[in-house]
């Protein structure tokens, strides 16, 4: 994995922790949609340069961000 | 007893057993967890609008008297005067609420142009000053103030030190096509200039409206749906990331390879989703 990969998601993981605290609540509801999406194509793309992308990989990152996808969801329906 | 840890070793621990990665990141688990949000999502989207939902609905505990404590904490804390809550102004806070559910808008203005100030008016309030903040989706009193004071334009609606009179309305009805709790609040000043046709002091005298008498939702629900869902996801995904964690922690000590994601980045990923589920109050303001 390249370095600048690497420090690439601390730099948009840093960014949307912040986003979360303080950004006003649309905008932190869909900047958590864009964070899911951004792990998925980050995920892959290093993956993919490593060439260690299999099928196995993609759904793995798939699975596990349609968990958070459906978590939040469900945060937003119950909430009222 | 043995069956437990078995099944806890199974789930939690690398081995041989269970192609040397933790049960519960397979991709059946995760398949199995992901299928069983997806039939929560179904059921509370279509139980929606039905009794279940308001049998099953969130625990709401908003009331009018820690809305004005909370408002006028806000105010003493920037030196200016409490503000007295004013039967017509909930009145008047109350009617803008009915109007917002018979005519399904969340606005300050109605789609057929009505102001917010026609319903002080309507009211026989007359006012110098006069300010509005509306808010929804919110499960808890203190949160509304907060978010209030979380937003320039309405704190300073809240902290105009003009402002002498308050009035509340906390009203359930559906809104959108979604249970919704709104919360009107309604701030004035008095037209001094203002002389009414009855007797003047009197009509004053019961203008003042007692904040343990005034409107408020509160209400237990047999399960907290609000409280129930934001927990139930904080423990699947910590499930998952201590899965994750005590998976790399073994497996990075075997030094072993295996063809799989990144269990250190996934920890980050799922953190950042908690923080997102922790920090995100879903209550809106206009």
């Amino acid at each position: 994995m390249k370095r600048v990969d690497l420090l690439l998601l601390i730099l948009v993981t840093v960014i949307e922790i912040a986003v979360l605290f303080i950004a006003p609540i649309q905008t932190k509801k869909v900047s958590l949609f864009m964070y899911v999406a951004y792990y998925v194509s980050w995920s892959l793309l290093v993956h993919a340069r490593t060439k260690t992308l299999s099928v196995k990989i993609v759904l793995e990152y798939f699975l596990l961000a349609a968990i958070a996808v459906a978590a939040l969801q469900v945060l937003f329906i119950t909430s009222l | 007893m043995h069956g437990l840890t078995k099944f806890l070793k199974h789930a939690f621990l690398p081995h041989q057993g269970n192609n040397y990665r933790a049960k519960v990141l397979h991709h059946d688990s995760l398949t199995y967890i992901m299928g069983l949000l997806l039939i929560t999502i179904l059921i509370f989207r279509t139980t929606a609008n039905t009794s279940f939902h308001r049998v099953l609905g969130a625990s709401l505990n908003i009331q009018t008297q820690v809305l004005l404590a909370d408002t006028n904490k806000e105010r003493a804390h920037y030196g200016l005067n409490p503000l007295t809550l004013n039967k017509k102004l909930s009145e008047a806070a109350a009617d803008k609420a009915h109007d917002m559910f018979a005519h399904d808008y969340w606005n300050h203005y109605s789609p057929t142009g009505t102001s917010p100030w026609y319903f002080f008016t309507k009211n026989d309030y007359h006012y110098l000053y006069a300010g509005e903040n509306l808010a929804k989706d919110f499960s808890d009193s203190a949160k509304v103030v907060q978010a209030w004071m979380q937003s320039t334009k309405h704190r300073e609606n809240i902290l105009r030190s003009e402002y002498t009179e308050i009035g509340f309305a906390v009203e359930e009805g559906v809104l959108q096509g979604k249970p919704t709790v709104l919360v009107v609040q309604l701030l004035a000043t008095p037209d001094p200039s203002y002389v009414p046709d009855t007797n003047a002091s009197t009509q004053q005298k019961s203008n003042v409206l007692n904040a343990t008498s005034a409107p408020s939702v509160q209400k237990a629900k047999l399960i907290n749906t609000a409280v129930w869902g934001r927990n139930a996801m904080l423990f699947i995904l910590t499930i998952l990331i201590c899965a994750l964690a005590i998976d790399m922690y073994i497996f990075e000590r075997q030094k072993m390879y295996r063809s799989t994601g990144k269990s250190v980045f996934h920890i980050v990923f799922l953190f950042v989703v908690i923080i997102g589920i922790v920090v995100i109050n879903t209550g809106t303001i206009i």
